[in-house]
Formats: structure tokens, C-alpha cells, sequence
């Protein structure tokens, strides 16, 4: 099984702390696969929250937003708009943009390289 | 007896500034958001990088050991989240190495670590901002006001740190030690309630590492 974390020799790390999270890790992705086998539940319910963002407005209602599904019990995480690749996109299964407009309705500086990437595909 | 003897007055920027009363009602949630997230991976990405530089395995090389009698659930943390700094890292310099050689372009592992050990002793900005998506995933699980409180007791640490650097014992400064005395204690009562952010932050980078590797 591939390690999900390759840990370089310049990491200050002992041989026991590598190992240790390696182990971490590989937990951890034993437990992600077996949430998704276990079939759905409003806990692995995951929403993610595409943020558009000028004046960082929208990026506040996406933390209201995200603490609202936090506290329902949803997992609900945040990319900024031009982080997310159109392969990560098409994994997602439940996706909120939240984005503004400025000016005459021009899109934020940081859903550029998104609406490019998006529509080259 | 002698405390109803006594009147004091404090400058209102200082309650505004550390205070965590009055940092929740004059602040936003984002301002507080992004100070706080901020911090956080500044705080991670400085620690690495210094421990690098000294060649010094974290917290002396131990691991962590739930079995333990003095099992401390922070190192556990601290490593975690070392762990994510160096993911984000990687993750960055593979976008940067593919954008700048080509997608197909043979990137030797030796090239790589080169390339991600360069990122975390600038502190690169990139990596910065994308580990203050997952502190600010972290802080979607506070309150208002226990966010106030965490800005509260970083300012107040900023605060005896910036007054360690310089020679303070010739200003007989008693109303400050006074000052953070009475501030510490206000939120450590406060932060004993509250989740610990190095737990929070832990939490959320590492599903989105098992994600990344994916």
C-alpha cells in the first residue's frame, strides 16, 4: 500500500515519529474508506464550499455557512475558489459556491483561474 | 481589605486590544477568523522551519503513547499537524513544478524535497494561505466570543513575548503584570471549556491530507 505521506530526510523527525505517522495516516484512510463503505449518515454528509471573494465578504457568510453545517452535523469544508483543480471538482458530491460580484458585476480576482480552468474543460 | 483601598484605571485601547469582551463586540467573525487562522499556520510554519534549520528532531524525537501514564495528547497534535504543513508543501511544489515543466516532466523525489524544504524556510505564502483554509475549517466549530477568547490569550502571549525582548524590570511596570495576571486568569477560565484549536486543527488538515493522496 502506498504511504499517503512521503516524510523527506531534511523533515527534523525521528525514525520512530515517521513511523508513528505513517501509522497515523494509514488509520486514518482505513477509517475515511470504511465511512464511505458504511453507506451515508448525516455525519459523512461532506458539503464543499467554493468561495469567491473580493473584500473577503463572502468568505464570512461561507464561515457562517460552514458552522451551520458543522453544527447539524455535516462535514463542511472551504477552498478558495482558485485552489480547486476540475479534477478535485468532479469528485465532490455536494457543492456550494459562494461568490460576489464587484464593479459592473465583474467576478472576484480569485475565481479567475477557476471560470478559465472550467470552461477549457 | 486592602483590595477596597485601591481604584484603578486601564486605557480603553487595552481592554479593546486584549480583552475578550470587548474584542467580540468591536470585531468581526472574520477579522477574528483570519487573525486567528493566520497565526495559527504562521505559528506551525515558523516552528518547523526554525526545528529544520537546528537539525533537531520536534519535541526531542518521542512519540506519542496513549498507553503512558503522562500521555500528553498535544504531542500528538504537534505532530499531526507538523505532518500537514509538510503536505501542503508538497502539494504546492508539485503545482508549481508542473505548471513551470509540463505536466508529463519527469520531477525527480531529490528535486521535490528540494523544492518543498525552499517553501516552508520562506514561509511561502501559498502555503500559508492554503493551511488558513483548514484553521479556518477549525474555527467554524467556536463561538463569537471563544474565538475572542483564543485572540485574546494569543495577544496577551505576543504581548509577554514582545515585553521579554526587552529590559522591562527598570520600568517597574507593576499595572502591567498586574494587567496580563488579571487577563491570563480571565481566559484561562475560559479556554478550560473550550476545545483545543491545536485538536481542531488536526482534525481537519488530516481528512483533507487522506483526501489529497487520494
Amino acid at each position: 500500500m502506498k504511504p499517503i505521506l512521503t516524510i523527506p530526510d531534511f523533515m527534523p523527525l525521528s525514525a520512530e515519529q515517521r513511523a508513528w505517522l505513517q501509522g497515523y495516516y494509514a488509520g486514518m484512510a482505513m477509517q475515511a474508506e470504511m465511512s464511505v463503505s458504511a453507506g451515508a449518515g448525516l455525519s459523512s454528509f461532506a458539503v464543499d464550499i467554493l468561495i469567491g471573494t473580493q473584500t473577503g465578504n463572502a468568505e464570512g457568510l461561507a464561515e457562517e455557512m460552514a458552522m451551520t453545517l458543522g453544527g447539524a452535523g455535516a462535514q463542511a469544508r472551504m477552498h478558495q475558489l482558485d485552489d480547486v483543480e476540475m479534477d478535485a471538482l468532479a469528485e465532490m458530491e455536494n457543492v456550494l459556491v459562494i461568490a460576489s460580484t464587484y464593479g459592473e458585476g465583474e467576478m472576484p480576482d480569485n475565481a479567475h483561474l477557476f471560470w478559465e480552468a472550467l470552461e477549457a474543460e | 481589605m486592602e483590595v477596597a483601598n485601591f481604584r484603578y484605571a486601564t486605557p480603553l485601547a487595552l481592554e479593546d486590544y486584549q480583552n475578550y469582551q470587548h474584542i467580540v463586540a468591536k470585531k468581526s467573525r472574520k477579522d477574528l477568523a483570519d487573525e486567528m487562522a493566520f497565526a495559527m499556520v504562521s505559528h506551525q510554519l515558523t516552528k518547523l522551519k526554525r526545528a529544520i534549520k537546528d537539525r533537531e528532531p520536534l519535541m526531542g524525537g518521542a512519540v506519542p503513547n496513549p498507553q503512558a501514564a503522562d500521555f500528553d495528547p498535544a504531542q500528538m497534535y504537534e505532530l499531526v499537524n507538523t505532518s500537514a504543513v509538510l503536505a501542503i508543501a508538497q502539494n504546492v511544489a508539485k503545482d508549481r513544478m508542473a505548471k513551470t515543466m509540463g505536466k508529463e516532466a519527469a520531477v525527480t523525489p531529490l528535486s521535490l524535497d528540494v523544492a518543498v524544504q525552499k517553501l516552508i524556510l520562506t514561509e511561502d505564502f501559498t502555503v500559508l494561505s492554503k493551511l488558513s483554509s483548514f484553521a479556518k475549517t477549525a474555527l467554524t466549530s467556536y463561538s463569537d466570543e471563544e474565538l475572542a477568547v483564543l485572540i485574546s490569550d494569543k495577544r496577551m502571549r505576543d504581548y509577554k513575548a514582545a515585553l521579554g525582548l526587552r529590559n522591562v524590570r527598570l520600568t517597574d511596570g507593576f499595572g502591567t503584570f498586574a494587567w496580563i495576571a488579571h487577563q491570563d486568569r480571565i481566559n484561562e477560565e475560559r479556554l478550560g471549556s473550550i476545545p483545543s484549536l491545536d485538536e481542531l486543527f488536526a482534525k481537519a488538515s488530516s481528512a483533507e491530507i487522506v483526501k489529497l493522496a487520494s
